[in-house]
């Protein structure tokens, strides 16, 4: 009862091209999860065999796992899995449900507004940024390899809470419609 | 409006909008957007983005998807199954004896997850319906399962602790380490217990069946032979993070490749299947990680406005002795954690307790064991326990949730009492990372 993994209120609901879109995305990025493993596990082989750690494992490996997490944010809302509490909900009538389904749907959408908005702000300071003579300068990691690995979080954030806020706003619209 | 009023509205904002049922995901975020927005100004959104991204830049983080795959891809094997079959003819004439299997069993489980949902699952398909079968009195074997279930977070490797870490800044594998012994504690405690109630009243436990305790020993040994390679692998990478062999994040990685072998060479490797495990672990990233984004904006802000100074003096404001601050603590966590999970809890309390803590000079390490020895509890504790949501899932209608529930208070009384015993006598959580690394 309590932490469920399907909405209550809203039925099974005909899938649209945004919860397509997150759901296949989602099922891609979980292949990180396997490329992280080769990688890591490549990483230590070659430090304890060869005694030539690579430069790269442990960056990729990060940037890969944040666009990983954060667009699974979208996986679940457009699955309607994120946890809640469900012990109030289910004593409530139809009516009253669809009411904090809203209020859910608004909650989201403040939320993840709001921080989609900063991590646009963010990724202009850390990706888009260009010389004088129109040379890329990303901000960079300040490792050996010095990659831009914080601009590329940034812009994890930025598409996987565009893509989240996008499952969210369309469950709001398709709720309007229904009132009508 | 002073901090005062703002933290009680903060607080009654979170209760209401919870219970309401409000995904846990996005209640402290919202209201950390509001109360940025009101205070600061849209330039006060760029806290909430910036210790987003700088949480998601940790690389500590990348253990927690190489754990949870590992234990997805056991949880699709016939491991679990397997280890059961094969420890459960060692159980003998003696009555209880199944329940101690099955703690055993969920210790060893609890060795490959670093996550307590799947475990109980396995558990709860596998255990209970053999111990009800053999006619175990029900609340026994219920809080056999999820007590022992819950302890994948008390026995390394374990998600808490990672996030503890990260939060405290204190070593992984030193936490890995402290655990150990307050873990196996807490599993000899349930030992025990079954074994004393089912001395006193042998029909609470009864023997298994004559064929099984009579199996050639060649037969029982070979039964163990299926489950030896998964166990390795599961002890390999708890070795090669004690031992320092590797980071966490590198021997959870070989970790997840030694279970795809394990899972190969016991012909259980299939494309559908690790697809399967690969975006079950997708989705509890996108879970654990959004509530923890949340969380952590919320504190954030509420940092900006002086909340956590505020809470603070309140917290040192309450006594001189720093045994009774400590005990603040804990019975906070203990208080919380019947209406809220760990995640909320430890980004809600850390910030505000782990200051204090160190003014009052106690130990970071031992403090993050009294703090998982205490979700132990909350695990299992009504209104809000997951252990016995988990367990609910998968059991047959007859059993209800007040019966999972009202089978807990003993395992919560035994919980209770490790908890003290580790907080008085501190020697149990800090003896072995002592001996080893310091």
């Amino acid at each position: 009862m309590t932490i469920r993994t399907a909405s209550p209120s809203i039925g099974p609901s005909p899938m649209f091209l945004v919860d397509r879109l997150s759901l296949w995305i989602g099922r891609a990025l979980s292949l990180v999860f396997l490329v992280i493993a080769l990688m890591l596990g490549w990483e230590v082989v070659v430090r304890y065999l060869f005694n030539a750690p690579t430069y790269w494992a442990h960056e990729i490996a990060g940037i890969l796992a944040a666009y990983a997490f954060v667009f699974g944010g979208a996986y679940c809302m457009a699955e309607k899995s994120h946890m809640r509490i469900t012990l109030v909900l289910e004593r409530l009538g139809p009516r009253a449900r669809q009411v904090i389904e809203a209020i859910s749907l608004l909650a989201g959408t403040i939320y993840i507004g709001g921080l989609t908005w900063a991590a646009w702000r963010m990724s202009e300071k850390s990706v888009f940024r260009f010389s004088a003579e129109g040379l890329w300068l990303p901000e960079r990691s300040g490792s050996s390899w010095n990659t831009p690995a914080p601009g590329f979080v940034k812009l994890a954030l930025l598409l996987g809470g565009l893509l989240f806020l996008l499952v969210i706003l369309r469950q709001f619209l398709q709720m309007l419609r229904k009132e009508r | 409006m002073d901090i005062a009023t703002l933290s009680l509205l903060i607080l009654g904002a979170m209760v209401t909008l919870l219970t309401l049922g409000i995904p846990l995901a996005f209640v402290s975020g919202a209201i950390a957007v509001v109360l940025a927005l009101s205070h600061f100004g849209t330039g006060g959104l760029f806290i909430i983005g910036s210790r987003t991204a700088e949480f998601l830049g940790s690389f500590a983080l990348v253990a927690v998807p190489m754990f949870v795959l590992m234990a997805s891809i056991l949880e699709r094997s016939g491991v679990a199954r397997d280890l059961y079959r094969a420890f459960h003819v060692w159980a003998g004439g003696i009555s209880g004896g199944v329940g101690v299997i099955t703690t055993l069993v969920a210790v060893l489980l609890g060795a490959t997850t670093g996550i307590i949902g799947g475990e109980i699952v396995l558990l709860g398909l596998v255990a209970l319906p053999q111990m009800l079968a053999l006619g175990y009195d029900k609340r026994l074997a219920i809080g056999t399962v999820t007590a022992g279930g819950a302890l994948g977070t008390m026995i390394p490797p374990s998600i808490i602790l990672i996030f503890y870490g990260i939060t405290a800044q204190v070593s992984i594998p030193e936490l890995f380490l402290a655990t150990l012994l307050p873990g196996l504690l807490l599993s000899g405690l349930y030992i025990g217990y079954i074994l004393i109630r089912c001395r006193l009243n042998p029909a609470l436990g009864p023997q298994i069946d004559e064929a099984d305790r009579n199996l050639p020993l060649a037969e029982k040994l070979r039964l163990c032979k299926g489950v030896a390679l998964p166990v390795l692998v599961a002890g390999g990478v708890l070795l090669s993070i004690y031992a320092g062999f590797a980071s966490i994040t590198e021997s959870a990685a070989v970790g997840v490749l030694g279970t795809l072998i394990a899972a190969k060479v016991r012909g259980e490797l299939n494309w559908p299947m690790l697809k399967d495990a690969l975006v079950q672990s997708l989705k509890t990233c996108g879970m654990v990680f959004w509530l923890v984004f949340g969380t952590n904006a919320l504190i954030g802000v509420y940092n900006l406005l002086g909340g956590i100074a505020f809470a603070k003096g309140l917290l040192g404001g309450i006594s001189s002795e720093p045994e009774i601050i400590l005990l603040v603590m804990i019975l906070s966590f203990i208080l919380l954690g019947f209406f809220m999970d760990w995640i909320g809890i430890l980004f809600l309390t850390m910030p505000i307790f782990l200051p204090t803590l160190q003014g009052l000079g106690y130990d970071p390490i031992w403090f993050g064991i009294l703090f998982n020895l205490s979700m132990q509890i909350a695990y299992l504790t009504p209104p809000f326990g997951p252990a016995c949501f988990y367990l609910k899932g998968v059991t047959p209608p007859d059993i209800s949730l007040q019966d999972i529930f009202a089978a807990q208070w003993p395992f919560i009384a035994l919980q209770v009492f490790a908890l003290i015993l580790v907080a008085t006598v501190p020697g149990i959580a800090l003896w072995l990372p002592d001996l080893l690394y310091r």
